[in-house]
């Protein structure tokens, strides 16, 4: 047996259900979990409730959103978590259950006189057909990487996270036992271990899944993993996920995780809900809805490429409705001033429109809101706006972008709903009325592109017939180059959205290629000629269906399609090199292609 | 046109954000990478990787030598705004008084207008650190524009002595009952 506090031991000599406890302690550590026998608190007792509240402490940002606030750390409920009643001799599982929203639970008849343990897994598990299974691990490994031979362990098999508390007797009276994970801040900086933060990334979680769930109670959510360490960092050198080295706290929409910044000496998202909500929007468009967003670095204000601004506005926006609190903060290091925030209920810098993620952040923020804040006076609620992301905006025919979504909630609604989108729009500067369609075809808005450029910027999609004819597409990283030249090809007319009719149903030939010059530059290593991308998109089957992504100098090699139907198909073309961050900086500014489908005999 | 109700708060941190990646090399150069590290993907690939914003003013810098005790150190800064050429002011700080101060000469506020030319955004501070350790500059970005008055504060890491970043460990992985790897941290309890 155990060996076991000199407290326990006295009980174990003076008390014979202690001793009938010891048995049932032998035996449920060998049969390894459920409940035990019933019994009462009277003279005769058998059994016990050991139970009590589970929390976490969160801090919350100073005003203005400089930095976290640590004199102000509040106590928050762990809610949804499953708390474990462990065996502290074995470790076995004795029971478990899932903490309350007030962060409760209870364990009914425990053995009398048991050495036990309280772990609290950092995971929220849900099991049904409308359920969740969420996550927090570790996906740091000292002194390994992504690139090791043999790999590194797969990341769903990296270190979840646990609370947990120290072992105690179940003694003879019903226990109550309070466990809270601290943020570990001593008086300038950590002093311990940080506790509170993979429990405060679930809660956000949970907050934003009820979110979900208050409009669709059926609402299912796939797996999530979300990955967070103290040694995650922001590094310029590349992404290594197992060494900790992020790109910033980001969503990897191929394996559905989240991975968070922790490094208290560069930057902590943890206590960032908002941070943290904004990701988790990404992988709610991304699991029940659809995202054609080509992702990217991405700043406040910018003119992005329409499907990543409607993907990044529409991620913030879902964070401040989700934790209800239009402030989005993004704190810097710990210990600092360092920070910076906007409101999602007025942000406005930059040129406003259908490019700018803070008019998407405020147009769908102020549907939402109820309120009165002068600019908007009426609310249509979540559940029509979760209604489209789930319905039209997953199958649209275009890209999704502010405008298939604007133009299907809109349809969605009473003529009130549609006055408060039209104001909503106006006040973006972004088209609106009975006109306003997914392809974005009354839109007048070219983000203030000088007139050389504004012809690649709208239309927004170019029309084609997949007749074999030859169109001369032009792509631009004007835009890029105003703001930095940070060659992520993400900018309004970076790429060209196209709208292909497709006259009968066939397999088709498509060709680009390259028409413009791209003289080679004198450093061997610059990457100085074209490399023309093509993706094909059907909206009906909601996403990309072919692409034509190979790196062949100034030609996209012609490759066959599958068979199309005769319906509207969508395409984006793009020069590769205004992705590649290793391209020539004399790179030309505008390259030109031309694009054909060819039916095929 | 929007009728801005709130004030604008800020733009993103960048601070502490990525805005520099310091690596120390005693006794030469420090050098520093671009903030914002850069992400190219492609489409399908691409949409596999979203990342948080960031603010439109970024702040780049670069530490000129290896910081020492007593000694002035000078950290240029080079600004890019996704909002054009107006003015940026920035103002500096320290969190902490004992642990650096400005040179009796320094400008604590200067107003710059980003442009893409590398020079013109370029402006450079020098502080003093009066121990060792990881002390951080605050630097201040404020901009006006027809919504409001909008900043953010940048935290540049100056790392005094040895020992820059070393692989913090947070709690202590263990198995349980079923082989699974968890990483336990300790519960306050009452």
């Amino acid at each position: 047996m155990t060996a076991l506090p000199r407290t326990d031991l006295l009980i174990l000599r003076y008390t014979r259900s202690a001793l009938l406890a010891c048995l049932a302690l032998t035996m449920t550590a060998c049969g390894g979990g459920g409940g035990k026998g019933g019994g009462n608190n009277g003279g005769g007792a058998t059994s016990v409730t050991v139970s009590g509240t589970v929390s976490y402490e969160f801090v919350p940002p100073n005003a203005g959103c400089s930095g976290l606030n640590f004199a102000g750390t509040l106590t928050r409920p762990i809610r949804g978590a499953t708390v474990q009643l462990l065996d502290a001799g074995s470790g076995v599982q004795i029971a478990s259950t899932v903490s309350s929203a007030s962060g409760n639970y209870s364990f009914a008849n425990v053995t009398l006189n048991t050495m036990v343990q309280l772990r609290v897994r950092a995971e929220l598990k849900q099991a049904g057909t409308s359920g969740w299974d969420v996550e927090v691990r570790d996906n740091f490994i000292a002194g390994a990487s992504d690139l090791d031979v043999p790999a590194p362990p797969a990341l769903g098999t990296r270190a979840l996270y646990t609370l947990d508390g120290t072992n105690f007797s179940t003694g003879s009276s019903n226990v109550t036992r309070n466990l809270t994970a601290t943020s570990g801040w001593g008086a300038n900086s950590y002093t311990g271990p940080r506790t509170a933060a993979p429990f405060a990334l679930l809660d956000t979680f949970y907050t934003a899944m009820q979110f979900i769930r208050a409009a669709d109670p059926n609402a299912d959510f796939p797996p999530l993993d979300a990955f967070w360490s103290v040694n995650n960092k922001i590094a310029a050198a590349g992404v290594d996920l197992t060494a900790g080295d992020l790109a910033t706290s980001s969503y990897y929409g191929s394996i559905d995780s989240l991975f968070i910044l922790g490094d208290d000496t560069d930057d902590t998202d943890e206590f960032d809900d908002h941070v943290v909500a904004h990701e988790w929007g990404h992988y709610f468009e991304d699991n029940f809805s659809r995202s054609d967003s080509f992702g990217g670095s991405h700043s406040l204000g910018e003119s992005l490429d329409a499907s990543l601004s409607f993907g990044e506005g529409w991620a913030t926006a879902l964070a401040s409705m989700a934790l209800d609190d239009p402030i989005y903060c993004d704190t810097g290091a710990p210990g600092t001033t360092a920070g910076g925030g906007i409101s999602a209920e007025s942000a406005s810098f930059g040129v406003q429109g259908w490019f700018n993620e803070l008019s998407v952040i405020t147009f769908i923020y102020d549907l939402w809101d109820d309120t009165n804040d002068g600019t908007d006076t009426g609310s249509i609620g979540f559940t029509p706006i979760y209604n489209v992301m789930t319905g039209p905006q997953v199958f649209t025919e275009g890209f999704t972008t502010l405008f298939s979504f604007a133009a299907e909630l809109r349809a969605s609604l009473n003529d009130q709903g549609k006055a408060l989108v039209d104001s909503q729009l106006d006040r973006e500067n972004v088209a609106s009325g009975d006109t306003l369609d997914i392809w974005a075809t009354t839109e007048t808005n070219d983000a203030g592109a000088p007139p050389a450029i504004s012809p690649l910027i709208l239309p927004l999609y170019t029309p084609y017939t997949a007749d074999g004819s030859v169109l001369e597409v032009c792509v631009d990283d004007y835009f890029d180059r105003i703001s930095g030249l940070h060659r992520d090809g993400n900018n309004p007319g970076a790429g060209r959205y196209l709208r292909i009719t497709v006259p009968a149903d066939d397999e088709y030939d498509v060709s680009v290629v390259t028409t413009t010059l791209t003289p080679p530059s004198p450093d061997p290593d610059d990457r100085d000629q074209s490399d023309p991308d093509i993706y094909i998109m059907r909206g009906g089957v909601g996403g990309f269906i072919a692409a034509g992504t190979e790196p062949d100098a100034n030609i996209e090699p012609e490759f066959r399609t599958m068979m199309f139907a005769a319906e509207t198909y969508s395409a984006i073309v793009e020069e590769w090199r205004f992705d590649d961050a290793e391209a020539s900086t004399s790179y030309p500014q505008r390259i030109c292609m031309n694009v054909s489908f060819t039916p095929t005999p | 046109m929007k009728q801005v109700i709130f004030p604008v708060l800020a733009m993103l941190a960048i601070a502490g954000c990525g805005n520099g990646n310091n690596v120390d090399k005693s006794g030469a150069e420090v050098t520093v990478a671009n903030s914002a590290p850069e992400v190219s993907f492609k489409p399908g690939a691409a949409s596999d990787h979203t990342v948080k914003p960031q603010g439109p003013v970024t702040i780049d810098y670069k530490i000129i030598g290896a910081p020492i005790v007593g000694q002035p150190v000078a950290v240029d800064l080079r600004v890019k705004s996704t909002l054009g050429p107006q003015a940026v002011t920035l103002s500096y700080r320290v969190n902490d008084s004992t642990a650096m101060q400005f040179s009796d000469a320094q400008a604590m506020q200067v107003s710059i207008a980003p442009t893409n030319d590398e020079d013109s955004s370029l402006h450079q501070v020098r502080v003093i650190p009066l121990r060792e350790g990881r002390l951080f500059l605050n630097v201040s970005a404020t901009i006006q524009t027809e919504s409001g008055t909008m900043s953010t504060v940048t935290a540049i890491p100056i790392q005094v002595g040895a020992a820059l970043r070393e692989v913090q460990e947070n709690g202590e992985v263990l198995s349980d009952e079923n082989g699974e790897l968890i990483r336990s941290l300790p519960a306050k309890e009452d």
